[in-house]
């Protein structure tokens, strides 16, 4: 079953053989979800380059237009200790499904006593309103997280199937999972589900909902960094007066932790039997993808000072660290980074999802380009993202593809990790992708609101205002978050696919689309939330087509294994899918 | 105390000395004159050698201790061949250097310090002498061209090399350029300028600046492999892959052992994706840099490109084990100084 929702343009059928059988669905499901996207108050681009001035900028910060209170507060009060850098997680997620990506954010704590002692510790939840505003939600929602300890990371997903996303919240504390009640509000469903199993003062900084065994369940994967807890906090400091956040060298390293859904809101902690638990790290961000194209999702961990980790899924409910073998443990020197955030897409559109991680100034950020599955090249000096990233310390991360080129470019939420350096505070940076070889800074183009500086921490990718083009949330220490809102200055074409599984989980994590546009240009792009550090995107697959307007085929194969193919669809629009099988006359199964 | 003293002097006066004075060899003469000053200090007047020491070494080394180097030196000497005591024979070692270095005897200083050097690899002691001796005897042989050739070249390349290790790099460009005037073909010279141009904090000029004075100083000394090595560099940085292969190669041709520039090469075939060809030229850098573990990481995926994956998980593990052995020696491996120091 595949239903449209243009985000302008006529309504079309996307494929012509249900068109009649599900004409009647289409419409009812159009007419709930047009109003959402008449979003006259949001900025709209003239759509003739001749009448653009060279100046616009291509990102708006409209956070300001709304009242919430939510500040990303670290509980920084003179000690510096050792977690305070990461704070501020951000998920955008649709989570009354009324057809416009909503925004939630995680919050630090007060020290030494790790307790969410005043508002201004607490988490928020904004519902888009669809004019470009926000309303704060948090308190009707039940996600302030009052009783919880310092949070994280959040990671968005529909664990359960009932078609609402739902809510992990990785702590410093216990770790939480809210079931959306599809009523507006949340319920704290962790007590016995098994995520409650955690060791001791674990500082959790990671999530990413996946089906590793492809059951039609999401599972789930934590990202640890260490143990700590504010009586073994170290301190240090330059002649003995000026505190510095101490090396995590001096911390153990830890398991990141997978936990297999049973079902009926039940997890099974599998670390050790999956694997998993051999491989201690300091982890920060998760990658979930297919990186060896056998339909198993695979996990990718970046690793502050100590090797990344790439768990390849062997299919048996079990995984094989293979960073090493497979050349994105270290860079290309042999060295260990800081790395920070990750994401995992196909940046040359050749059909392989490569890698990428950031992590601090004088280090460069790390490109791997995968080489048919076998292994990866280190390409951050080829592609010039090495001398571009030199300059900054990154955080959340991922490829987005901001001008609907049709070629994922590269941006990075930066700040350095600490106060003392005059760079300290960094603006963030766009690196535009040159037809999958190269990459050029392109960050002043964004506009001032993007060249803000400050120590930028989280970030999500999100279309706000379903115009298919894509906009970024990006959270600060000690700052409201900045909405920038992308401005769509050129008439390129897209599509956004909002997938639903049935065999396969709804959200169609994991799900892989290959798209032939009209002039037969092969692009690729799969269903995750999981991009960047501490953060969860919108779960819609995004696809710039540059100035094509017609496409031919997209052919998804969802986790479960279908194949389902839509033919000659129609651009600039966000085409629900339904998974079902296609058959094709004459292929074997 | 004398250590003491002189480690003062070198530390404490040396720096302010040089900044204030400009030059280094005007540096070096004040500084000369203040160590000189220390160790001559130990035979101030006064002070009388004991007489009812109950060997010859034992007196060599009151004398020594004393001041009394000339008549210390001879005893020192003869008791050499024949210690058995290890650390009676090292204290002597140590005193015929200090002897050596007041009484201004190079040959003398120079061969005990060989010695102690190759019987006490590892003692601080002797390091630290041997690296404050080695100052002197510079010290010593910058005071011997000031004088006699004030005006040379030479004396300008002093000079301006001493500029460079003090980040004074308009006044070491202004003496290097100084010697190009009245010798315009003096080898290693362009060189130098190229390296100051990249020392410095980089313009958008800076690889091209540098550029031109790495390839006139080929022009001047073709066999110069350092000059063919940066150029590579600065083509491998640029990712002008096939100009940094040509540099590289040069470079290998001209100097056999030039591990660096074997390693270059083969990280550019490597980035072309000439996986059969890189092999070579990183096996050679991993024999002549068989610590280095970046070589080792670049030979392991070069020989896991080419299928041969026996040999490239033998060259992981050789990387593995060499970047362990480094990271234990550097105290903190690729961690910033400031990360390094201790939790409290």
């Amino acid at each position: 079953m595949t239903k449209q929702m243009p985000g302008k343009g006529p309504l079309r059928p996307a494929v012509p053989e249900i068109r009649l059988s599900y004409l009647a669905l289409v419409f009812a499901v159009v007419s709930c979800s047009l109003m959402p996207f008449a979003l006259a108050n949001l900025p709209r681009p003239p759509r003739s380059a001749g009448e653009l001035p060279e100046t616009r900028p291509w990102f708006t910060d409209i956070a300001q237009r709304s009242t919430f209170p939510y500040v990303t507060s670290n509980g920084l009060a003179g000690r510096k200790y050792f977690p305070l850098p990461m704070c501020g997680g951000v998920a955008a997620f649709d989570y009354n499904n009324d057809g416009k990506v909503d925004l939630f954010f995680t919050n630090g704590a007060h020290l030494p006593d790790l307790k969410k002692t005043s508002p201004s510790f607490h988490n928020c939840l904004l519902e888009n309103r669809g004019d470009g505003t926000f309303t704060d939600v948090t308190a009707k929602a039940g996600l302030s997280g009052s009783d919880l300890e310092y949070s994280f990371g959040v990671a968005a997903g529909d664990y359960d199937n009932d078609g609402y996303e739902d809510l992990f919240i990785c702590s410093a504390g216990r770790n939480t999972l809210y079931h959306n009640n599809g009523d507006g509000t949340f319920s704290d469903v962790t007590a016995g589900s098994g995520l409650d199993q955690k060791p001791a003062n674990l500082l959790s900084v990671g999530a990413a909902w996946f089906d590793y065994d492809n059951d039609g369940l999401l599972d789930l994967v934590v990202s640890n960094y260490t143990i700590w807890t504010p009586v073994t906090d170290k301190r240090c400091a330059m002649n003995s007066k000026e505190e510095f956040y101490c090396s995590p060298t001096i911390y153990p390293a830890v398991a990141t932790r997978l936990y297999h859904n049973l079902g009926h809101g039940r997890f099974e902690d599998v670390t050790e039997h999956s694997g998993l638990g051999a491989a201690p790290s300091k982890g920060m961000g998760i990658s979930i993808a297919d990186f060896n194209s056998d339909g198993l999702m695979d996990i990718f961990l970046s690793d502050d000072t100590l090797p990344n980790l790439l768990f390849i899924n062997q299919g048996n409910g079990t995984f094989k660290e293979e960073a090493v073998a497979r050349g994105v443990a270290y860079d290309d020197t042999g060295a260990t980074v800081s790395g920070m955030g990750s994401d995992a897409k196909d940046y040359d559109n050749d059909g392989w999802v490569d890698l990428v991680y950031n992590d601090l100034m004088s280090q460069l950020f790390g490109l791997y380009r995968n080489d048919r599955g076998q292994s990866f090249d280190y390409v951050s000096t080829q592609t010039r993202i090495g001398t571009l990233s030199r300059p900054y310390s990154g955080w959340s991360l991922g490829f987005v593809d901001y001008d609907n080129d049709g070629w994922k470019d590269l941006f990075s939420a930066n700040g350095d990790i600490d106060d003392l350096q005059p760079n300290s505070r960094q603006h963030d940076t766009m690196f535009r992708n040159l037809g999958g070889k190269v990459f050029s800074d392109v960050s002043e183009q964004m506009g001032p609101d993007f060249m803000t500086l400050g120590y930028h921490r989280g970030s999500a990718f999100v279309d706000l205002n379903n115009d298919g083009f894509i906009d970024l949330v990006v959270t600060a220490l000690g700052e409201k978050p900045r909405f920038l809102l992308n401005n769509a200055i050129n008439q390129n074409h897209w599509i956004l696919l909002d997938l639903s599984g049935h065999k396969s989980n709804h959200d169609g994590i994991g799900a892989k689309i290959t798209l032939t546009t009209a002039s037969g240009r092969h692009l690729y792009n799969h269903a995750t939330t999981s991009v960047g550090f501490m953060s969860s995107s919108d779960r819609r697959v995004h696809f710039g087509l540059g100035t094509e307007n017609g496409i031919d085929s997209i052919e998804i194969l969802w986790p479960s294994g279908t194949i389902q193919r839509l033919e000659h669809v129609h651009p600039d629009q966000i085409l629900r899918v339904e998974e079902r099988a296609t058959v094709f006359p004459g292929r074997s199964k | 105390m004398r250590q003491a003293l002189t480690r003062a002097c070198l530390v404490a006066f040396a720096p302010r000395l040089c900044a204030k004075d400009g030059t280094m060899i005007r540096s070096l003469v004040l500084l000369f004159s203040c160590c000189s000053v220390v160790v001559a200090s130990a035979q101030a007047p006064g002070k009388t050698p004991t007489t009812d020491s109950p060997s010859a070494v034992d007196r060599g080394l009151q004398l020594a201790r004393s001041g009394h180097c000339q008549q210390a030196l001879p005893l020192l000497k003869k008791a050499v061949p024949v210690a058995t005591d290890k650390s009676l024979k090292m204290k002597t070692g140590l005193a015929i250097v200090r002897c050596g270095l007041v009484l201004q005897q190079m040959d003398t200083v120079v061969n005990a310090l060989l010695w102690l050097n190759r019987d006490f690899p590892t003692e601080p002691e002797v390091l630290y002498v041997t690296t404050h001796a080695f100052s002197d005897l510079a010290t010593n042989v910058a005071m011997q061209l000031a004088r006699t050739a004030r005006g040379s070249y030479q004396a300008h390349e002093l000079n301006a090399e001493t500029l460079e290790t003090q980040g004074k790099w308009d006044e070491a460009t202004a003496e290097y350029n100084q010697i190009l005037k009245s010798n315009p073909d003096l080898p290693g010279i362009h060189y130098r300028l190229g390296r100051i141009i990249l020392s410095q904090p980089a313009t958008p000029n800076t690889v091209e600046d540098a550029r031109k004075e790495f390839r006139a100083e080929l022009q001047i000394d073709p066999n110069n492999a350092g000059a063919e090595y940066v150029l590579g560099e600065l083509a491998r940085q640029q990712q002008e892959w096939d100009e940094a292969i040509l540099h590289f190669e040069r470079a290998t041709q001209l100097d056999a052992s030039f591990a660096d520039a074997f390693l270059g090469l083969g990280y550019s075939l490597k980035a072309l994706g000439r996986y059969a060809e890189a092999v070579g030229p990183l096996e050679s850098a991993v024999k002549l840099q068989p610590e280095n573990p970046t070589a080792h990481y670049q030979l392991s995926i070069a020989y896991g490109k080419t299928g041969q994956k026996e040999e490239a998980k033998r060259e992981m593990e050789l990387f593995q084990r060499t970047s362990e052995k480094a990271s234990e020696q550097t105290n903190g491996g690729n961690l910033p100084a400031k990360e390094r120091a201790s939790p409290q």
